[in-house]
């Protein structure tokens, strides 16, 4: 029984095991995020119920990007938002008729399907500050949870 | 060798044990507000004895006063009657409803008489046309006080994790 589960080179097994171990360790305790989405407002991206991963690595050498769906944390990590971020610091946005305008520029958005027409009136994003709305927009505007965060509270970056 | 791994070992159990179980008022106040979640919790077949208990149990929870304030509203000085009373009137959804606290974070006063704790209420239900579960979360800081040797609620604040812009 030992020889089956230790191998013919116990020593080897044990240091396999204890690499893929701390491996598992740094990758989901510093790297990576598990994080299972509930609800539709990042529909048809994301699927309720489905399983992803915040990678925290995306950000180490850039700051977040438009386009970029993310995590973002509230009082810690096990429970996070998940958004795509629309907006930049220090621009000015609006929506009309659920078109976002970014800086009085209309904004191509390829991950949204339905509009429906959400107004809100301009304003303007202050340092470290980013605009974030789900993908679902065919959603009532009052039943979506959208709006600006710090850069602090963005976790990381949607794997896949 | 051996016995030195050994002692080494069980040296390392104690203190994790102690650790982890030392009592601390900060523990006390994690403890209390786990039992606040599973009071606040609604189970699937709730009954008319079931709810008569958590709500006299609830009515440990809370202070005589207790401060409430949502998102940037201005502060509203409540009784515990009327907190009672407005869980009491909320209807939950068909399937009963979980509630749990998680990363809960507790900054103990210096005198240990109140602690400000900020926290995550994550609350699993099912949606009432569907059926699907639903998962969702709100940030809150609470003020704890110590009264009559028990930690109450004494104020209430909920947070928007994201900030609707001014309409």
């Amino acid at each position: 029984m030992t020889h089956f589960i230790l191998g013919r080179n116990p020593r080897l097994t044990l240091i396999r095991a204890s690499a893929l171990i701390v491996s598992a360790i740094v990758l989901f305790g510093f790297v990576l995020l598990p994080v299972r989405l509930h609800g539709i407002s990042m529909l048809p991206t994301y699927n309720d119920g489905r399983l992803n991963f915040a990678n925290r690595a995306a950000y180490w050498w850039r700051e977040p990007a438009r386009g970029d769906a993310v995590a973002i944390r509230m009082a810690g990590e096990h429970a996070v938002y998940v958004k795509r971020i629309v907006g930049l610091p220090r621009e000015r946005i609006a929506i009309i008729a659920g078109v976002v305008l970014v800086n009085d520029e209309p904004l191509v958005e390829p991950a949204v399907v339905y509009r429906a027409p959400w107004n809100v009136p301009a304003f303007t994003l202050g340092d470290g500050e980013y605009f974030l709305i789900g993908d679902n927009r065919a959603m009532a505007a009052q039943n979506h949870d959208f709006g600006t965060t710090t850069r602090a509270r963005v976790v990381g970056k949607m794997l896949f | 060798m051996r016995r030195a791994a050994v002692l080494l070992v069980s040296l390392a159990v104690i203190a994790c044990a102690v650790y982890f179980w030392w009592p601390s008022e900060e523990r006390v106040v994690r403890n209390r507000l786990r039992g606040l979640a599973d009071t606040l919790s609604i189970p699937a077949q709730d009954s008319d004895v079931g709810r008569v208990t958590r709500f006299a149990q609830l009515r440990r929870y809370f202070a005589d006063e207790v401060e409430i304030r949502s998102g940037t509203a201005d502060p509203q000085s409540i009784s515990r009657d009327a907190v009672l009373a407005a869980i009491g009137s909320w209807t939950p959804p068909p399937g009963g409803l979980a509630i749990e606290f998680v990363d809960v974070q507790v900054t103990m006063a210096p005198d240990a008489a109140s602690a400000k704790i900020y926290l995550t209420a994550k609350i699993s239900g099912h949606d009432a046309r569907t059926g699907e579960p639903t998962v969702d979360a709100r940030e809150a800081h609470l003020r704890m006080v110590k009264q009559n040797g028990e930690w109450v609620v004494a104020s209430v604040e909920t947070t928007d994790t994201l900030e609707r812009p001014p309409s």
